[in-house]
Protein backbone atom coordinates (compact mmCIF):
# COMPACT_ATOMS: atom_id res chain seq x y z
CA UNK A 1 0.00 0.00 0.00
CA UNK A 2 1.35 3.34 -0.92
CA UNK A 3 1.33 5.05 2.42
CA UNK A 4 3.72 7.75 3.29
CA UNK A 5 5.31 6.75 6.57
CA UNK A 6 5.92 10.31 7.64
CA UNK A 7 5.68 10.46 11.39
CA UNK A 8 4.34 13.99 11.34
CA UNK A 9 0.88 12.81 10.37
CA UNK A 10 -1.35 13.04 13.36
CA UNK A 11 -3.37 10.34 15.00
CA UNK A 12 -7.12 10.47 15.34
CA UNK A 13 -8.60 9.10 18.53
CA UNK A 14 -12.26 9.22 19.36
CA UNK A 15 -13.41 7.93 22.75
CA UNK A 16 -17.10 8.25 23.42
CA UNK A 17 -18.92 10.13 20.76
CA UNK A 18 -17.31 12.35 18.26
CA UNK A 19 -17.01 13.68 14.82
CA UNK A 20 -13.93 14.23 12.76
CA UNK A 21 -12.91 15.29 9.33
CA UNK A 22 -11.61 12.81 6.86
CA UNK A 23 -8.09 13.03 5.65
CA UNK A 24 -4.67 11.61 6.07
CA UNK A 25 -3.80 10.23 9.50
CA UNK A 26 -1.31 7.80 10.96
CA UNK A 27 -3.54 5.83 13.33
CA UNK A 28 -7.27 6.16 13.57
CA UNK A 29 -8.83 4.72 16.69
CA UNK A 30 -12.50 4.78 17.47
CA UNK A 31 -13.80 3.53 20.81
CA UNK A 32 -17.43 4.47 20.88
CA UNK A 33 -19.47 6.19 18.26
CA UNK A 34 -17.89 8.26 15.56
CA UNK A 35 -18.77 9.99 12.36
CA UNK A 36 -16.00 10.78 9.96
CA UNK A 37 -16.92 13.29 7.31
CA UNK A 38 -14.88 12.23 4.35
CA UNK A 39 -12.44 9.68 3.07
CA UNK A 40 -9.76 8.40 5.38
CA UNK A 41 -6.22 7.47 4.51
CA UNK A 42 -4.12 6.01 7.29
CA UNK A 43 -1.84 3.22 8.39
CA UNK A 44 -4.25 1.56 10.78
CA UNK A 45 -7.93 2.14 11.23
CA UNK A 46 -9.47 0.50 14.28
CA UNK A 47 -13.12 0.71 15.12
CA UNK A 48 -14.44 -0.58 18.42
CA UNK A 49 -18.05 0.44 18.45
CA UNK A 50 -19.96 2.18 15.78
CA UNK A 51 -18.62 4.39 13.08
CA UNK A 52 -19.93 6.01 10.01
CA UNK A 53 -17.55 7.10 7.35
CA UNK A 54 -18.77 9.44 4.66
CA UNK A 55 -16.19 8.33 2.17
CA UNK A 56 -13.77 5.56 1.39
CA UNK A 57 -10.91 4.04 3.33
CA UNK A 58 -7.33 3.56 2.29
CA UNK A 59 -5.27 1.90 4.99
CA UNK A 60 -2.64 -0.66 5.60
CA UNK A 61 -4.75 -2.37 8.19
CA UNK A 62 -8.46 -2.13 8.88
CA UNK A 63 -9.87 -3.62 12.04
CA UNK A 64 -13.56 -3.44 12.79
CA UNK A 65 -15.05 -4.71 16.02
CA UNK A 66 -18.60 -3.54 15.86
CA UNK A 67 -20.46 -1.75 13.17
CA UNK A 68 -19.18 0.36 10.36
CA UNK A 69 -21.05 2.04 7.55
CA UNK A 70 -19.26 3.73 4.73
CA UNK A 71 -19.84 5.40 1.44
CA UNK A 72 -16.87 4.44 -0.65
CA UNK A 73 -14.30 1.83 -1.49
CA UNK A 74 -12.00 0.11 0.95
CA UNK A 75 -8.41 -0.48 -0.09
CA UNK A 76 -6.43 -2.11 2.69
CA UNK A 77 -3.78 -4.77 2.92
CA UNK A 78 -5.33 -6.57 5.83
CA UNK A 79 -9.00 -6.35 6.61
CA UNK A 80 -10.41 -7.96 9.74
CA UNK A 81 -14.09 -7.57 10.42
CA UNK A 82 -15.72 -8.84 13.59
CA UNK A 83 -19.19 -7.47 13.37
CA UNK A 84 -21.08 -5.78 10.65
CA UNK A 85 -19.82 -3.65 7.82
CA UNK A 86 -21.80 -2.00 5.09
CA UNK A 87 -20.07 -0.09 2.34
CA UNK A 88 -21.37 1.56 -0.78
CA UNK A 89 -18.39 0.47 -2.82
CA UNK A 90 -15.83 -2.26 -3.27
CA UNK A 91 -13.24 -3.88 -1.06
CA UNK A 92 -9.77 -4.63 -2.34
CA UNK A 93 -7.05 -6.06 -0.18
CA UNK A 94 -4.55 -8.78 0.36
CA UNK A 95 -6.14 -10.75 3.17
CA UNK A 96 -9.73 -10.31 4.22
CA UNK A 97 -11.11 -12.05 7.28
CA UNK A 98 -14.79 -11.67 8.01
CA UNK A 99 -16.52 -12.86 11.14
CA UNK A 100 -19.98 -11.46 10.86
CA UNK A 101 -21.79 -9.65 8.16
CA UNK A 102 -20.62 -7.69 5.15
CA UNK A 103 -22.69 -5.85 2.62
CA UNK A 104 -21.14 -4.25 -0.43
CA UNK A 105 -22.50 -2.67 -3.54
CA UNK A 106 -19.34 -3.52 -5.46
CA UNK A 107 -16.73 -6.21 -5.78
CA UNK A 108 -14.57 -7.91 -3.19
CA UNK A 109 -11.04 -8.72 -4.27
CA UNK A 110 -8.15 -10.18 -2.31
CA UNK A 111 -5.57 -12.89 -2.37
CA UNK A 112 -7.24 -14.62 0.54
CA UNK A 113 -10.80 -14.28 1.78
CA UNK A 114 -11.95 -16.16 4.86
CA UNK A 115 -15.54 -15.80 5.93
CA UNK A 116 -17.44 -17.02 8.96
CA UNK A 117 -20.84 -15.50 8.67
CA UNK A 118 -22.79 -14.04 5.87
CA UNK A 119 -22.57 -11.41 3.18
CA UNK A 120 -24.39 -9.70 0.41
CA UNK A 121 -22.20 -8.55 -2.46
CA UNK A 122 -23.63 -7.03 -5.59
CA UNK A 123 -20.52 -7.65 -7.65
CA UNK A 124 -17.81 -10.25 -8.00
CA UNK A 125 -16.00 -12.06 -5.22
CA UNK A 126 -12.53 -12.61 -6.66
CA UNK A 127 -9.74 -14.16 -4.60
CA UNK A 128 -6.97 -16.69 -4.86
CA UNK A 129 -8.18 -18.59 -1.86
CA UNK A 130 -11.79 -18.34 -0.80
CA UNK A 131 -13.05 -20.11 2.30
CA UNK A 132 -16.62 -19.52 3.27
CA UNK A 133 -18.02 -20.92 6.49
CA UNK A 134 -21.72 -20.40 6.02
CA UNK A 135 -23.51 -19.15 9.09
CA UNK A 136 -26.12 -17.02 7.43
CA UNK A 137 -27.28 -16.27 3.95
CA UNK A 138 -24.43 -15.45 1.59
CA UNK A 139 -25.39 -13.80 -1.63
CA UNK A 140 -23.02 -12.73 -4.36
CA UNK A 141 -23.38 -12.20 -8.06
CA UNK A 142 -20.30 -14.16 -9.13
CA UNK A 143 -17.35 -15.92 -7.56
CA UNK A 144 -14.00 -16.44 -9.24
CA UNK A 145 -10.69 -17.68 -7.92
CA UNK A 146 -8.14 -20.43 -7.63
CA UNK A 147 -9.40 -22.43 -4.68
CA UNK A 148 -13.00 -22.00 -3.58
CA UNK A 149 -14.33 -23.84 -0.54
CA UNK A 150 -17.80 -23.40 0.86
CA UNK A 151 -18.76 -25.22 4.05
CA UNK A 152 -21.73 -25.09 6.32
CA UNK A 153 -20.13 -24.69 9.72
CA UNK A 154 -23.11 -25.21 12.00
CA UNK A 155 -26.32 -27.01 11.56
CA UNK A 156 -28.27 -24.81 13.88
CA UNK A 157 -31.96 -25.58 14.08
CA UNK A 158 -33.94 -22.84 12.41
CA UNK A 159 -37.26 -24.64 11.93
CA UNK A 160 -40.16 -22.54 10.73
CA UNK A 161 -38.14 -19.41 11.37
CA UNK A 162 -36.51 -19.99 8.00
CA UNK A 163 -39.67 -18.78 6.32
CA UNK A 164 -39.89 -15.67 8.43
CA UNK A 165 -36.23 -14.72 8.45
CA UNK A 166 -34.62 -16.25 5.37
CA UNK A 167 -31.44 -14.42 6.18
CA UNK A 168 -30.52 -16.78 8.98
CA UNK A 169 -30.53 -19.87 6.80
CA UNK A 170 -26.90 -20.71 6.08
CA UNK A 171 -26.84 -20.91 2.31
CA UNK A 172 -24.80 -19.53 -0.56
CA UNK A 173 -26.66 -18.08 -3.51
CA UNK A 174 -24.81 -17.06 -6.63
CA UNK A 175 -25.15 -17.08 -10.38
CA UNK A 176 -21.74 -18.33 -11.30
CA UNK A 177 -18.70 -19.90 -9.67
CA UNK A 178 -15.48 -20.28 -11.62
CA UNK A 179 -12.32 -21.70 -10.09
CA UNK A 180 -9.66 -24.35 -10.26
CA UNK A 181 -10.63 -26.38 -7.22
CA UNK A 182 -14.22 -25.88 -6.18
CA UNK A 183 -15.78 -27.55 -3.14
CA UNK A 184 -19.32 -26.59 -2.28
CA UNK A 185 -21.97 -27.22 0.35
CA UNK A 186 -25.45 -25.75 0.70
CA UNK A 187 -25.05 -23.72 -2.44
CA UNK A 188 -27.45 -22.79 -5.16
CA UNK A 189 -25.73 -21.61 -8.30
CA UNK A 190 -26.55 -21.27 -11.95
CA UNK A 191 -23.22 -22.39 -13.37
CA UNK A 192 -20.16 -23.91 -11.70
CA UNK A 193 -17.02 -24.19 -13.77
CA UNK A 194 -13.79 -25.68 -12.55
CA UNK A 195 -10.97 -28.13 -13.00
CA UNK A 196 -12.07 -30.29 -10.12
CA UNK A 197 -15.53 -29.79 -8.71
CA UNK A 198 -16.87 -31.41 -5.57
CA UNK A 199 -20.51 -30.79 -4.86
CA UNK A 200 -21.33 -31.57 -1.24
CA UNK A 201 -24.73 -31.90 0.41
CA UNK A 202 -27.75 -29.66 -0.18
CA UNK A 203 -26.69 -27.97 -3.39
CA UNK A 204 -28.79 -27.00 -6.37
CA UNK A 205 -26.68 -26.34 -9.43
CA UNK A 206 -27.93 -25.62 -12.92
CA UNK A 207 -24.87 -26.73 -14.80
CA UNK A 208 -21.42 -27.98 -13.89
CA UNK A 209 -18.54 -27.79 -16.37
CA UNK A 210 -15.49 -29.65 -15.10
CA UNK A 211 -12.20 -30.85 -16.43
CA UNK A 212 -10.70 -33.58 -14.29
CA UNK A 213 -13.19 -34.70 -11.69
CA UNK A 214 -16.71 -34.20 -10.47
CA UNK A 215 -18.25 -35.63 -7.33
CA UNK A 216 -21.84 -34.98 -6.45
CA UNK A 217 -23.44 -35.76 -3.10
CA UNK A 218 -26.70 -37.72 -3.49
CA UNK A 219 -28.62 -35.04 -1.61
CA UNK A 220 -27.72 -32.43 -4.23
CA UNK A 221 -29.20 -31.84 -7.64
CA UNK A 222 -27.14 -30.96 -10.69
CA UNK A 223 -29.18 -30.53 -13.81
CA UNK A 224 -26.41 -30.72 -16.39
CA UNK A 225 -22.91 -32.20 -16.14
CA UNK A 226 -20.45 -31.48 -18.86
CA UNK A 227 -16.85 -32.63 -18.98
CA UNK A 228 -14.62 -30.36 -21.01
CA UNK B 1 -16.45 -3.74 -38.74
CA UNK B 2 -16.79 -5.54 -35.47
CA UNK B 3 -13.89 -6.88 -33.57
CA UNK B 4 -13.53 -10.61 -33.21
CA UNK B 5 -14.42 -11.98 -29.79
CA UNK B 6 -13.30 -15.07 -27.97
CA UNK B 7 -15.27 -16.74 -25.20
CA UNK B 8 -13.66 -17.31 -21.83
CA UNK B 9 -13.82 -21.06 -22.25
CA UNK B 10 -12.09 -20.97 -25.64
CA UNK B 11 -9.52 -18.55 -24.31
CA UNK B 12 -8.55 -20.85 -21.43
CA UNK B 13 -8.38 -23.76 -23.86
CA UNK B 14 -6.29 -21.92 -26.39
CA UNK B 15 -3.77 -20.41 -23.98
CA UNK B 16 -3.69 -23.38 -21.61
CA UNK B 17 -4.43 -21.30 -18.53
CA UNK B 18 -6.85 -21.83 -15.66
CA UNK B 19 -9.69 -19.82 -14.19
CA UNK B 20 -7.51 -19.14 -11.17
CA UNK B 21 -4.82 -17.49 -13.27
CA UNK B 22 -7.31 -15.44 -15.23
CA UNK B 23 -8.95 -14.12 -12.06
CA UNK B 24 -5.58 -13.39 -10.48
CA UNK B 25 -4.57 -11.30 -13.46
CA UNK B 26 -7.87 -9.53 -13.35
CA UNK B 27 -7.29 -8.72 -9.67
CA UNK B 28 -3.87 -7.37 -10.49
CA UNK B 29 -5.41 -5.21 -13.22
CA UNK B 30 -3.28 -6.92 -15.82
CA UNK B 31 -6.45 -7.44 -17.80
CA UNK B 32 -8.56 -4.29 -17.95
CA UNK B 33 -12.17 -4.38 -16.85
CA UNK B 34 -13.38 -3.17 -20.26
CA UNK B 35 -12.11 -6.30 -21.94
CA UNK B 36 -14.64 -8.41 -20.05
CA UNK B 37 -17.62 -8.30 -22.35
CA UNK B 38 -20.78 -9.91 -21.09
CA UNK B 39 -23.20 -11.38 -23.54
CA UNK B 40 -26.19 -13.61 -23.20
CA UNK B 41 -25.93 -16.84 -25.09
CA UNK B 42 -28.22 -19.85 -25.21
CA UNK B 43 -26.33 -21.29 -22.24
CA UNK B 44 -26.85 -18.17 -20.17
CA UNK B 45 -24.46 -15.29 -19.52
CA UNK B 46 -21.00 -15.74 -20.95
CA UNK B 47 -17.93 -13.57 -20.84
CA UNK B 48 -16.12 -12.70 -24.03
CA UNK B 49 -12.89 -10.88 -24.74
CA UNK B 50 -11.58 -8.94 -27.72
CA UNK B 51 -9.59 -11.72 -29.31
CA UNK B 52 -6.54 -9.98 -30.69
CA UNK B 53 -6.01 -7.97 -27.54
CA UNK B 54 -6.45 -10.68 -24.97
CA UNK B 55 -4.33 -13.25 -26.79
CA UNK B 56 -1.54 -10.70 -27.11
CA UNK B 57 -1.81 -9.67 -23.49
CA UNK B 58 -1.87 -13.19 -22.11
CA UNK B 59 1.05 -14.44 -24.15
CA UNK B 60 2.90 -11.36 -22.99
CA UNK B 61 2.09 -12.13 -19.36
CA UNK B 62 3.02 -15.77 -19.78
CA UNK B 63 6.33 -14.92 -21.40
CA UNK B 64 7.26 -12.40 -18.72
CA UNK B 65 5.96 -13.99 -15.58
CA UNK B 66 9.03 -16.19 -15.15
CA UNK B 67 11.31 -13.18 -14.93
CA UNK B 68 9.10 -10.70 -13.12
CA UNK B 69 6.66 -10.90 -10.25
CA UNK B 70 3.08 -10.03 -11.05
CA UNK B 71 3.38 -6.72 -9.29
CA UNK B 72 6.36 -5.76 -11.38
CA UNK B 73 4.40 -6.75 -14.44
CA UNK B 74 1.59 -4.42 -13.49
CA UNK B 75 3.95 -1.49 -13.75
CA UNK B 76 5.05 -2.61 -17.16
CA UNK B 77 1.58 -2.81 -18.63
CA UNK B 78 0.10 0.56 -17.95
CA UNK B 79 -2.77 2.07 -19.88
CA UNK B 80 -0.31 2.90 -22.58
CA UNK B 81 -0.33 -0.83 -23.16
CA UNK B 82 3.34 -1.33 -23.78
CA UNK B 83 2.80 -4.92 -24.87
CA UNK B 84 0.84 -3.87 -27.92
CA UNK B 85 2.93 -3.16 -30.95
CA UNK B 86 1.39 -2.14 -34.19
CA UNK B 87 2.67 -3.04 -37.58
CA UNK B 88 3.11 -0.11 -39.88
CA UNK B 89 0.80 -1.60 -42.52
CA UNK B 90 -2.01 -1.77 -39.96
CA UNK B 91 -1.72 1.91 -39.27
CA UNK B 92 -1.11 3.27 -42.72
CA UNK B 93 -4.21 4.96 -44.11
CA UNK B 94 -6.61 3.10 -41.85
CA UNK B 95 -5.84 4.84 -38.57
CA UNK B 96 -3.44 7.56 -39.50
CA UNK B 97 -3.45 9.26 -42.86
CA UNK B 98 -0.54 8.53 -45.21
CA UNK B 99 0.79 12.07 -45.05
CA UNK B 100 1.27 11.98 -41.28
CA UNK B 101 2.72 8.50 -41.43
CA UNK B 102 5.25 9.55 -44.05
CA UNK B 103 6.26 12.61 -42.10
CA UNK B 104 6.81 11.25 -38.62
CA UNK B 105 6.53 7.47 -38.42
CA UNK B 106 9.94 6.79 -39.91
CA UNK B 107 11.88 7.92 -36.82
CA UNK B 108 9.76 5.97 -34.35
CA UNK B 109 9.92 2.61 -36.02
CA UNK B 110 11.65 -0.40 -34.55
CA UNK B 111 11.57 -3.41 -36.86
CA UNK B 112 8.53 -2.20 -38.74
CA UNK B 113 6.36 -1.72 -35.63
CA UNK B 114 5.24 1.16 -33.48
CA UNK B 115 4.57 1.10 -29.73
CA UNK B 116 0.99 1.75 -28.70
CA UNK B 117 1.74 5.19 -27.26
CA UNK B 118 3.73 6.32 -30.26
CA UNK B 119 0.93 5.25 -32.55
CA UNK B 120 -1.45 7.23 -30.38
CA UNK B 121 0.65 10.38 -30.68
CA UNK B 122 0.63 9.99 -34.43
CA UNK B 123 -3.14 9.62 -34.30
CA UNK B 124 -3.44 12.88 -32.34
CA UNK B 125 -1.14 14.69 -34.74
CA UNK B 126 -3.12 13.35 -37.65
CA UNK B 127 -6.40 14.45 -36.11
CA UNK B 128 -5.11 17.97 -35.56
CA UNK B 129 -3.77 18.06 -39.06
CA UNK B 130 -7.23 17.28 -40.36
CA UNK B 131 -9.25 19.67 -38.18
CA UNK B 132 -6.99 22.68 -38.37
CA UNK B 133 -7.75 24.88 -41.32
CA UNK B 134 -4.75 24.68 -43.56
CA UNK B 135 -3.33 21.70 -41.68
CA UNK B 136 -0.09 21.68 -39.81
CA UNK B 137 3.32 22.24 -41.18
CA UNK B 138 5.80 19.45 -40.78
CA UNK B 139 7.72 21.42 -38.19
CA UNK B 140 4.62 22.12 -36.07
CA UNK B 141 3.70 18.47 -36.16
CA UNK B 142 7.16 17.47 -35.06
CA UNK B 143 6.97 19.92 -32.14
CA UNK B 144 3.55 18.58 -31.17
CA UNK B 145 4.77 15.01 -31.16
CA UNK B 146 7.79 16.02 -29.10
CA UNK B 147 5.46 17.65 -26.57
CA UNK B 148 3.22 14.59 -26.38
CA UNK B 149 6.14 12.20 -26.04
CA UNK B 150 7.66 14.17 -23.21
CA UNK B 151 4.50 15.14 -21.30
CA UNK B 152 1.79 12.50 -21.68
CA UNK B 153 3.64 9.73 -19.80
CA UNK B 154 4.10 12.06 -16.84
CA UNK B 155 0.40 12.85 -16.57
CA UNK B 156 -0.29 9.44 -15.10
CA UNK B 157 -3.78 9.27 -16.53
CA UNK B 158 -5.04 12.57 -15.20
CA UNK B 159 -7.54 14.10 -17.56
CA UNK B 160 -6.17 16.76 -19.80
CA UNK B 161 -6.96 18.65 -22.93
CA UNK B 162 -4.88 19.53 -25.90
CA UNK B 163 -5.59 23.06 -27.01
CA UNK B 164 -4.33 24.84 -30.06
CA UNK B 165 -4.15 28.59 -29.78
CA UNK B 166 -3.75 30.68 -32.84
CA UNK B 167 -2.56 34.24 -33.11
CA UNK B 168 -2.52 35.96 -36.46
CA UNK B 169 -1.77 32.89 -38.48
CA UNK B 170 0.89 31.42 -36.18
CA UNK B 171 -0.12 28.21 -34.50
CA UNK B 172 0.90 27.15 -31.05
CA UNK B 173 0.08 23.97 -29.24
CA UNK B 174 -0.26 23.68 -25.51
CA UNK B 175 -1.15 20.75 -23.35
CA UNK B 176 -3.49 21.57 -20.53
CA UNK B 177 -3.79 19.60 -17.36
CA UNK B 178 -7.28 19.23 -15.95
CA UNK B 179 -8.14 22.48 -17.63
CA UNK B 180 -11.07 24.53 -16.54
CA UNK B 181 -12.34 27.05 -19.04
CA UNK B 182 -9.58 28.72 -20.95
CA UNK B 183 -9.94 32.41 -21.68
CA UNK B 184 -7.92 34.07 -24.35
CA UNK B 185 -7.28 37.65 -25.14
CA UNK B 186 -9.07 38.86 -28.23
CA UNK B 187 -6.31 38.52 -30.80
CA UNK B 188 -5.87 34.86 -29.87
CA UNK B 189 -8.39 32.23 -30.87
CA UNK B 190 -8.71 28.64 -29.79
CA UNK B 191 -8.26 26.88 -33.10
CA UNK B 192 -8.86 23.38 -31.78
CA UNK B 193 -9.37 21.59 -28.51
CA UNK B 194 -9.16 17.87 -27.86
CA UNK B 195 -9.57 15.87 -24.70
CA UNK B 196 -6.77 13.32 -24.49
CA UNK B 197 -9.06 10.75 -22.88
CA UNK B 198 -11.59 11.06 -25.66
CA UNK B 199 -8.86 10.87 -28.22
CA UNK B 200 -7.54 7.71 -26.59
CA UNK B 201 -11.02 6.19 -26.72
CA UNK B 202 -11.44 7.12 -30.36
CA UNK B 203 -8.02 5.72 -31.12
CA UNK B 204 -8.75 2.42 -29.40
CA UNK B 205 -12.13 2.16 -31.09
CA UNK B 206 -10.47 2.60 -34.46
CA UNK B 207 -7.64 0.30 -33.61
CA UNK B 208 -9.71 -2.61 -32.41
CA UNK B 209 -12.40 -2.39 -35.06
CA UNK B 210 -11.09 -5.17 -37.19
CA UNK B 211 -12.35 -8.45 -38.57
Amino acid sequence: MDINKETSRGDLTINGTGRAAGGWYRYVNVDGIATINGSVKCETLRVNGISKIKGGIEADRLDVNGIMNGEGDIAANTVAIDGKVRMRGSVAGDAIRLNGWLKLSGDCEAEKVIVHGGFELDGLLNAGQIEIGLQARCRVNEIGGTSIRVKRTNKRWVGPLRYLVPMIVPKLETQMIEGDDVTLEATSAGIVRGRSVIIGPDCTIGRVEYKTELKVDPSSTVRERIQI
Amino acid sequence: MEQELISKKDLLEEMGISYGQLYRWKRKRLIPEEWFIRKSTFTGQETFFPKGLILGRISHILSMKDDLSLDELVGKLSTLQSDIRLRIEEMHGRIVSPITMDRYAEKMLTDGTLAFDQAFYLFVADWLHRVLPGGMTEEEGARLIKLLVSRIPQLEERACNLVVLQTAGKQRVILLLEGGPLHTEESTVIAASLSIDEAAEAFKAKLYAYE
